[in-house]
């Protein structure tokens, strides 16, 4: 049977032939196998979805209903939801209850969605793979041994295994991109200041976006449309700008030679060339800094981090971070106090900064010349649950998505195929605040 | 399969280990503290070898040599952030934006 988008959906709900109840109970009788637990994807559940359910009902009877009438969705543990826990996958915040809506919350509650719950996550979302979660790792629905990715890897999960209708995740450097490659399914990062962080509990602020991930990029785009926009609670926050699209287009297609699995450099090349041929698109090889990506990134993060987290002292928030969190939290941690120390100033974050700086450069550039860039999402195929690897081949899980990520640029990655019966991710990069040409983009590739 | 490719695995100083979450002994973290600073050294000295154009307003920042700021003539300010608190603005008049406390509403 084909698959719906959500916007058809909606209108099978507008038009009665389900029921916002029906919906709801759909998604939590699946969620309460013992198959669909053992993934472990859901942290914390919402006791009120049939109430609201029943309401949003009324509202559809009435006519009065919003564009997501009665669709189901899940959030990241690190977003705030009124009344729930919002504990990151961390036992630091365990038992501590968000007193307030983020901005993107009460955008998607204005439209008539119905959360179904909070998602599992990376602690505090440091994490390339799901397994740093306080609360034991979730699993990848696609193979049960596999890694999902993270950090957002609940959300990507819950969209993989079909138990809600959409999810939100955040993407600091490829926490929305990374699990939705490795469990097949779509997923945004937007440009840095379209979608308010207000509610959002930073990991890198200067980096930190939320974003939606879905089945499709036309459920990605109905998502996304919907939770962008100025925000007076996040300064960073503007208008999406309106601009004018070429049709002749010129994809960038990255050269990522000693960077990324041979096998997923080639299946990338092979779908661009061949969607480039159908549509009549030209293809340019290009190179991106790649050999600064990881290095650049986590300087940055590292010293952001520890700058965040002092908040978390025991005092207001929880228990206090550095003695409760797990190994990569304090890893970041320890990291971040080391090189913010007053010996190292203009060391560590200042040559970060600049290289940032180089990294935005290179990429105005490149823009002159392609109107999007193609690469893999991620280099390498997923590893198995708790198997042994280093720190830096971790990190560098994170190869091919940390650089739209420093330049604020939005980014997508959609499932293009399968190597050795596991999803890969196509990623598509855009100009500031051209998700339009993202969206247009993906849809020839699907 | 191996990770992203032998060359940059080379570079790696770090152990191998499983990244599920476990509590860290004072011990661990000991180690952890060592190996995090080899590997933030090795990314600042690889981020060292590029050369990176100046920014237009890196002589003009604020900052002296022993870390403690410097009070200048004010801050030049950053066109893109004048543009977006500019956008964000309730009332914008000429080159003045006006507000009062609580009022920061379109």
């Amino acid at each position: 049977m084909e698959k719906i988008t959500l916007k058809q959906k909606v209108e099978q709900i507008k038009k009665g032939k389900l029921t916002a109840i029906q919906n709801v109970l759909n998604f939590s009788k699946k969620i309460a196998t013992p198959k669909t637990k053992d993934l472990n994807i859901f942290l914390k559940l919402n006791e009120n979805a049939i109430e609201q359910a029943k309401e949003i009902d009324k509202q559809i009877k009435n006519k009065n209903a919003g564009k997501l009438a009665g669709l189901c969705f899940a959030v990241k543990s690190n977003i705030s939801v009124k009344e729930l826990e919002t504990n990151c996958a961390s036992k630091v915040l365990e038992n501590y209850v968000s007193p307030y809506n983020a901005t993107v919350i009460n955008k998607l509650l204005e439209e008539d969605a119905i959360l179904l719950g909070m998602t599992n996550m990376d602690e505090f979302a440091c994490g390339a793979s799901g397994e740093t979660s306080a609360f034991s790792p979730t699993k990848n629905p696609r193979n049960t041994e596999l890694i999902p990715g993270g950090s957002s890897s609940g959300s990507a999960a819950a969209i993989a295994a079909e138990l809600c209708d959409f999810a939100l995740g955040s993407d600091t450097g490829g926490s929305i991109r990374n699990p939705a490659s490795h469990c097949g399914v779509v997923g945004l990062k937007p440009t840095y200041g379209a979608i308010s962080r207000y509610g959002l509990i930073d990991m890198t602020m200067s980096f930190d976006c939320i974003g939606p991930l879905t089945q499709t990029s036309d459920d990605a785009k109905l998502i996304f449309d919907i939770i962008k926009g100025q925000d007076n609670f996040d300064q960073t926050t503007t208008d999406t700008p309106t601009h004018r699209h070429t049709e002749h287009r010129t994809l960038g297609l990255v050269n990522t030679k000693n960077f990324c699995d041979k096998k997923i450099a080639n299946l990338i090349e092979e779908k661009t060339k061949l969607i480039a041929e159908k549509n009549n698109w030209k293809i340019k090889k290009i190179n991106l800094p790649l050999d600064i990506a990881i290095e650049t990134y986590y300087i940055i993060v590292y010293t952001e981090f520890f700058s965040a987290t002092r908040k978390f002292d025991g005092r207001r928030f929880g228990k206090k971070i550095e003695d409760t969190a797990g190994p990569e939290v304090i890893r970041r941690i320890i990291g971040g106090s080391e090189i913010t120390k007053a010996e190292y100033e203009g060391k560590y974050y200042r040559k970060a900064l600049g290289a940032k700086n180089f990294i935005k450069q290179q990429f105005e550039k490149i823009f002159q010349e392609v109107d999007a860039i193609i690469l893999p999402t991620s280099p390498r195929l997923p590893h198995k649950i708790g198997e042994k690897i280093s720190t830096q081949e971790m990190y560098n899980y994170d190869i091919t998505t940390v650089l739209p990520s420093i330049a604020g640029l939005p980014a997508i990655s959609i499932p293009v195929g399968k190597i050795e019966n596991k999803d890969i991710g196509l990623q598509i990069i855009a100009p500031h605040f051209q998700e339009e040409t993202i969206f247009k983009i993906a849809k020839q590739f699907e | 399969m191996k990770a992203t490719s032998d060359k940059r695995q080379a570079t790696s100083t770090t152990k191998i280990f499983n990244f599920c979450w476990h509590e860290v002994a004072e011990k661990e973290k000991e180690q952890i503290k060592e190996e995090s600073k080899k590997l933030l050294n090795e990314f600042a000295s690889k981020i060292s070898k590029i050369k990176i154009r100046k920014p237009k307003n890196e002589n003009k920042t604020n900052e002296n040599k022993t870390g403690t700021r410097v009070e200048g003539d004010g801050w030049n300010t950053d066109e893109e952030f004048r543009e977006i608190t500019f956008a964000n603005a309730p009332f914008v008049e000429n080159d003045s934006i006006i507000t009062e406390k609580a009022t920061w509403k379109k």
